[in-house]
């Protein structure tokens, strides 16, 4: 939630970047609620429009392509959803093979090595313990075993 | 983006941390589009539904007074909502590169409404600059600032 280079990105890129991560969601086939969270969350940060978002949660239920979404994409608009479906793919504890061939096709078309994506990985790392660090500050943990509750309502 | 706790907390606890947050967003009586943004993206990552949002997005048009958010968020189960909640307001407050005296005031004031060590604040304010660094050297990888 922090400042961020998607504030830059023309409208249509933002929708882009967005499908990309539904894209990444649904590659493994299955939707936990954390890449539900993450999928508002990028929305959200993208400012999409709220009867837009309507829109594009429709597609978290069909199989999106990645040709189809990134034809009219810039190089920028493609590599930030790459780093962002990297988050997306971790949300679940671990990468799918699915979604590592996803990410890995996704960085072959804005002409990122293996070596980056590695980079990439790791940097996500960084960010869980960044997060987990202001848990720590808090004191959340010893909240955590205490009032884990899930509505069924939302 | 990263996945939080956020979305394992009550419904009622989540719409009180969104409360607060867009408390923090009026405190300066204006609302940029990076402040927007940050607050329409932890609106999301809280999962509230449109129709919360919705009441939440209005909070900024007629902001509740800070009684009025703490009272809803110690109303809560446990301090787990409260402390995001600062935590995150922290996150917002400093989203322009700095933290001016009245919002780190306010600041200050949440974080002993909510029964919390003042401290808490700088140690959460440096530990948002730690965040930036991270955004920044995710860029560096990209190579797309």
């Amino acid at each position: 939630m922090l400042p961020d280079a998607i504030d830059f990105l023309e409208d249509s890129d933002r929708e882009g970047y967005v499908r990309i991560l539904i894209a990444m969601a649904g590659a493994d086939g299955t939707l936990v609620r954390e890449e539900t969270a993450a999928i508002e969350a990028a929305m959200g940060r993208a400012l999409i429009p709220p009867g837009k978002r309507d829109l594009l949660r429709q597609e978290l239920k069909i199989n999106l392509k990645i040709d189809e979404i990134i034809e009219s994409m810039s190089d920028v608009a493609i590599r930030l959803a790459l780093r962002d479906a990297t988050i997306i793919g971790a949300c679940d504890g671990e990468f799918q093979e699915e979604e590592i061939n996803f990410l890995r096709e996704l960085a072959k078309r804005c002409e990122l090595d293996d070596d980056s994506l590695n980079r990439l990985f790791q940097w996500v790392d960084h960010g869980w313990s960044w997060l987990q660090d202001s848990r720590e500050w808090l004191n959340l943990e010893k909240e955590n075993n205490e009032n884990v509750t899930v509505d069924s309502d939302d | 983006m990263l996945p939080d706790t956020l979305h394992t907390l009550q419904l009622s606890e989540r719409f009180a941390y969104a409360k607060l947050l867009a408390f923090i967003t009026r405190v300066d009586n204006e609302v940029t589009e990076d402040e927007m943004a940050m607050f329409e993206q932890r609106m999301g990552t809280a999962l509230l539904s449109p129709n919360q949002r919705a009441a939440i997005r209005d909070y900024l048009h007629n902001p509740p007074t800070l009684e009025e958010c703490l009272a809803d968020l110690k109303a809560g189960e446990g301090k787990k909502a409260g402390k995001l909640a600062l935590r995150d307001a922290i996150m917002m407050s400093a989203a322009d590169g700095t933290v001016d005296e009245e919002e780190f005031d306010v600041l200050l004031k949440i974080a002993t409404g909510l029964e919390m060590d003042e401290s808490v604040v700088d140690d959460l304010l440096d530990w948002v600059m730690e965040g930036y660094d991270w955004m920044g050297r995710g860029m560096k990888i990209l190579d797309a600032s």
